[in-house]
């Protein structure tokens, strides 16, 4: 990516000169996409952290639970569409197919458990993954709200738990 | 079964950082953290299959949001190699700004 550097440099140089602007690579940073990803995460923490605590109760069957599923299906459209209508939103586009992905294997992965519900081991694994990925995600937006300061290349991710 | 999670980490992060060129070393700490809890995550589902916590089935499901969670770090990966990269670009043209407008007599940067 970076061996074109000075071809890129180039380009920039003639961009700058012809009308005055800065070099945008990447989408430019959007709050709500931002709140919306912790949003997602949240209701996620907070309904694995529920389906943990109702383990073998009929609480936790995959059929008391499809409301769940439908109203994430709905939020992952919406920041979707939210991601693409941005211009030069390709990796934060697909970041939300990986999302939408992960999600369906959770759901997936309920209905197979039917009325046992999850297990305390399959819901630790999925909440590690699904949390990798929304660390992933907060990550590359805090690169792009900071990206005039500082990158935030050298940022360390912090554990997730297991 | 015990699996190498530091020997995974590094041929994901071998695999990874090709691409990125001079940007690799910069990527290179959030991506090792993110494929450490990736590859310590794969080792739990390996282990929890021949102890019957987990059946195939489930452990099929469980790996695929790790696949997820891998792409999704590689996309960030890349996405941070790109902003260094701009701001990289940006950096140097400020650097020259002063420069060329004194050199052509007017605000041209």
């Amino acid at each position: 990516m970076l061996s074109n550097f000075p071809r890129a440099l180039s380009l920039a140089l003639v961009c700058f000169a012809l009308a005055g602007c800065t070099v945008h690579l990447i989408m430019d940073y959007d709050p709500v996409l931002d709140q919306s990803i912790t949003t997602a995460q949240s209701q996620t923490e907070t309904f694995l952290s529920q389906l943990d605590s109702e383990a073998g109760t009929p609480a936790a069957a995959y059929s008391a639970n499809t409301t769940f599923y439908v109203t994430m299906e709905a939020e992952l459209r919406t920041l979707q569409t939210r991601a693409q209508s941005e211009p030069k939103s390709s990796i934060v586009v697909k970041q939300v197919t990986e999302l939408q992905g992960s999600f369906t294997d959770l759901q997936n992965l309920h209905k197979l458990d039917g009325d046992k519900g999850l297990g305390h081991l399959e819901i630790t694994t999925a909440r590690s993954g699904l949390e990798s990925e929304f660390l992933s995600m907060l990550t590359l937006q805090l690169a792009l709200k900071n990206r005039l300061n500082t990158p935030a290349t050298t940022a360390m991710a912090p554990t997730v738990s297991h | 079964m015990n699996l190498d999670i530091a020997g995974m980490v590094e041929t994901m992060w071998g695999a990874a950082k090709q691409p990125l060129g001079n940007a690799a070393t910069a990527a290179e700490p959030f991506a090792k953290s993110q494929f450490t809890n990736i590859a310590q995550t794969v080792a739990q589902i390996a282990a929890g299959v021949p102890t019957g916590q987990i059946n195939e089935q489930q452990a099929k499901y469980l790996l695929s949001i790790e696949k997820h969670a891998t792409e999704t770090a590689l996309l960030t990966v890349e996405g941070l190699g790109i902003v260094a990269a701009e701001s990289a670009i940006n950096a140097a043209l400020g650097a020259v700004t002063t420069l060329v407008n004194t050199a052509v007599g007017f605000a041209l940067l």
